[in-house]
């Protein structure tokens, strides 16, 4: 459908131009069936389409935009990038969630903290291979309180003479477990360290190693967009381990972070859009009843602000890769509240039509229309990557400096 | 990125015109001298009014041909925030409004005869921007001159001005700005005492009054418009520095005040409110600085923004301001302690200029034309 030949990318130099040739690219590539094919296939049309979808934005080197060329992105600057998510938002294109962490998590992570081998391997597994990456931080015991995690990796020399960590444990949440090719694993290495922080370390886990049990559990929308993941005696190769032993804490902070800031903006460029959708639809329905015109008015400035919140983020991203810290909590917080407020409000709005159950469209964003199913998806953000009262408190310990 | 007393824009590389504005405020304006003035035992207007004229803030927005600095949006935008911050009784925005609803609908002949006066320090006053609250005075013609009827309500800071822009229609609906000197006969400014006592509400009525030559401006909308940005801005301003500076208190408080053998902003469930605050404000400040953009630049899109702007933060800092008192227990009931005037000023700030609805209205009128 789509080649490197024709890719927008190469109109990258100007934003305007960039932006015409993003919308003229999108308008052919996005495949006008394919909520379509997730609706009446389920989990088998959402894989599908992510793959297809995928392929499509890694052929015109879209997915992997914002990757420094060395390593097979387009190093584009983040102006451009904000072109990009911008113009994706606008045309309404699948989501590449099941994606998330092989573009952004992953290779965060090595960009950083990796080894020139691992670079090579896995960022060219994700990129070419379509590996897909999911999360092994969470454990039923350990989650707002995730330095508690209790999943040991023991250093051994096995037999026949490798070095390997032995993993035991469990671990919970990890979303696209099911379909994923490798974990960013976080596991205990030194049970002695006076702080819990300073005892664990970061790992590559394939998940085709033997011992690795994942089970997916549903959630309140009946999907099953994450999983248990148990481990006995994996054994991950040393060279799997990212950064120093038992400095993982740190990196997997910052890991977070990212999650916190850049990823909301695509997601939040959907709500002004759907928030501009719906007042539409509401002009002949609820919206003619004042009083819910009223309260769904009253949305509009804090779309606004979130917008400009995000803006400022990316300003201040521009200026310092690694900034923006402060105000991406904040952001975290603020869309959180704001999408599951809205999406309810909707709901509510739609009276007992947004009681009657509508199929699972995992990709199309935080506002698909179907309103109970997007409110009820929308816990998702209150809740993960740091919950609401995760982030309250960082925000009154760590920002304001409230004693603990 | 601890916080710091002096609330969140406390940075090294602040803007140093905002820097000035706060430090004069702090230095002349503090908390305690607030309080002296809301509890009547010391009027802090006169010396400080002076004070901010000799330092050129009354010309700040003022053109230069008229003795002005001729700043925009952006430096006014800083000043709000500041006078809100310290919650000053400053009749500041009722001055700056009536300057440039002549500045916008008044001849030259009009604009030179008092643009340099208030540059210079004069206060005036102005009724609320025709497109936010319709006009109640009349005005008709008589034997070849203009005669003003009816009562005009709710007259920010008017109490002691020595001009007012005063907001009429004639039959026809138009609209007209009118410059009357309340010391004129037959002109009489009521005082109707406010709960917010760092700001005044007055009431002036005619039966019939001959306005005297040369002091009727046409207005329209696009004038009344683009007064209506400015006020919207400046409320707005006014509310993210009072709420931040509420909310910074209230912090400093927390941090200090001990119960159950430990400071109370250990607890969580305090905690958790005061996270909360920060991020309204945070996020209210980001809006804001978007909306005074716009305006600074004549965007088409800045009035929709100022009023998404007005909407928003008025009423966050109303909510704020109200936890803020709630966070300090008894203490924060007492007319002594500062924090009930942020409360106040927050109320009337919600009302004033337009409330929430018509603002809402507005800023939704600039989506919908763009969806339609």
């Amino acid at each position: 459908m789509s080649g490197i030949d024709n890719s927008p990318i190469a109109a990258a130099h100007d934003a305007e131009t960039f932006r015409a040739a993003l919308r003229a690219w999108l308008a052919d590539a996005i495949p006008a069936d394919w909520k379509a094919r997730i609706v009446a296939r389920g989990d088998e049309g959402y894989l599908d389409v992510q793959r297809e979808w995928y392929a499509t934005l890694t052929g015109a080197e879209l997915a992997t935009a914002h990757w420094p060329r060395a390593w097979g992105g387009a190093g584009l600057s983040l102006d451009m990038q904000v072109i990009l998510y911008e113009e994706l938002a606008r045309a309404d294109a699948p989501f590449a969630d099941l994606y998330t962490i092989s573009l952004f998590h992953m290779p965060a992570t090595l960009f950083a903290h990796g080894t020139e081998a691992q670079r090579q391997r896995y960022l060219e597994g994700a990129r070419i291979g379509g590996d897909v990456w999911c999360q092994g931080f969470s454990e039923p015991g350990a989650g707002s309180d995730l330095a508690s995690l209790r999943t040991r990796a023991e250093r051994r020399t096995t037999p026949d003479g490798r070095d390997v960590y032995v993993v035991n444990g469990q671990k919970v949440w990890s979303s696209y477990g099911h379909h994923a090719d490798y974990a960013l694993l976080l596991a205990r290495t030194n049970p002695e360290a006076a702080r819990p922080h300073d005892g664990i370390s970061f790992l590559i886990l394939d998940l085709k190693s033997p011992g690795v049990t994942i089970r997916p559990i549903h959630q309140i929308t009946g999907e099953a967009d994450f999983n248990e993941m148990f481990l006995d005696d994996v054994e991950v190769p040393v060279e799997n381990l990212i950064g120093a032993e038992n400095r993982g804490w740190s990196i997997a902070q910052s890991t977070l972070t990212t999650e916190r800031g850049l990823l909301i903006f695509e997601s939040s460029e959907r709500l002004v859009h759907a928030f501009a959708r719906d007042a539409q639809l509401g002009r002949d329905s609820w919206a003619q009843d004042p009083a819910k015109a009223q309260a769904f008015a009253a949305f509009y400035p804090r779309i606004r602000a979130l917008r400009h919140l995000v803006a400022a983020l990316l300003a201040e991203l521009a200026a310092d890769p690694h900034g923006g810290g402060a105000l991406s909590t904040y952001i975290k917080l603020y869309w959180a509240t704001l999408l599951q407020d809205y999406t309810g409000f909707l709901a509510e709005a739609e009276g007992l039509e947004a009681a009657l159950q509508t199929a699972p469209l995992g990709c199309a964003g935080p506002c698909t229309g179907a309103r109970a199913y997007d409110f009820l998806r929308s816990f998702s953000w209150t809740i993960s990557g740091g919950s609401n009262e995760v982030m309250r408190n960082i925000i009154a310990e760590r920002l304001l400096g409230l004693p603990r | 990125m601890h916080e710091t007393t002096a609330g969140m824009n406390d940075t090294a590389d602040e803007n140093p015109l905002r820097a000035s504005f706060r430090d004069l405020l702090l230095a002349e304006c503090g908390p305690q001298a607030v309080v002296d003035h809301a509890a009547g035992r010391h009027d802090l207007i006169p010396d400080l009014w002076r004070t901010i004229t000799d330092l050129g803030w009354t010309a700040l927005g003022i053109d230069e041909m008229h003795g002005g600095l001729g700043l925009g949006m952006d430096a006014q935008a800083m000043l709000y925030q500041e006078l809100g911050r310290a919650v000053a009784p400053l009749p500041y925005l009722a001055t700056s409004l009536a300057a440039d609803a002549i500045a916008r609908a008044g001849d030259v002949a009009q604009q030179t005869a008092w643009l340099p006066q208030i540059a210079g320090g004069m206060r005036a006053a102005a009724s609320a921007p025709a497109t936010l609250v319709p006009p109640t005075l009349r005005l008709s013609q008589a034997q070849g001159a203009w005669v003003l009827s009816g009562r005009g309500a709710f007259l920010p800071d008017a109490v002691d001005a020595t001009l007012l822009v005063l907001l009429a229609q004639d039959a026809e609906g138009t609209w007209w700005r009118i410059c009357v000197e309340p010391a004129a006969d037959g002109v009489e400014v009521r005082s109707r005492p406010t709960w917010d006592r760092t700001r005044t509400l007055a009431e002036v009525t005619f039966d019939g009054w001959r306005v005297p030559d040369g002091r009727v401006m046409a207005s329209n909308a696009a004038v009344e418009d683009a007064l209506a940005v400015h006020a919207s801005l400046a409320l707005a301003a006014d509310a993210i520095g009072g709420a931040d500076a509420a909310l910074t208190h209230t912090i400093d408080y927390l941090k200090t005040r001990h119960q159950f053998g430990r400071a109370i902003g250990s607890f969580q469930a305090l905690k958790h409110r005061v996270a909360d605050h920060r991020t309204q404000i945070v996020a209210g400040k980001a809006l804001l600085d978007a909306a005074v953009a716009l305006a600074a630049t004549g965007d088409d899109g800045a009035a929709a923004e100022a009023s998404a702007a007005k909407a928003l933060i008025c009423s966050n800092f109303a909510d704020i301001a109200r936890d803020c008192i709630q966070l300090h227990g008894g203490i924060g009931f007492t007319m002594e302690h500062p924090i009930h005037l942020y409360l106040n000023r927050a109320r009337l700030s919600l009302a004033l200029f337009g409330a929430r609805d018509v603002h809402l209205t507005r800023a939704n009128a600039g989506l919908m034309a763009a969806t339609a």
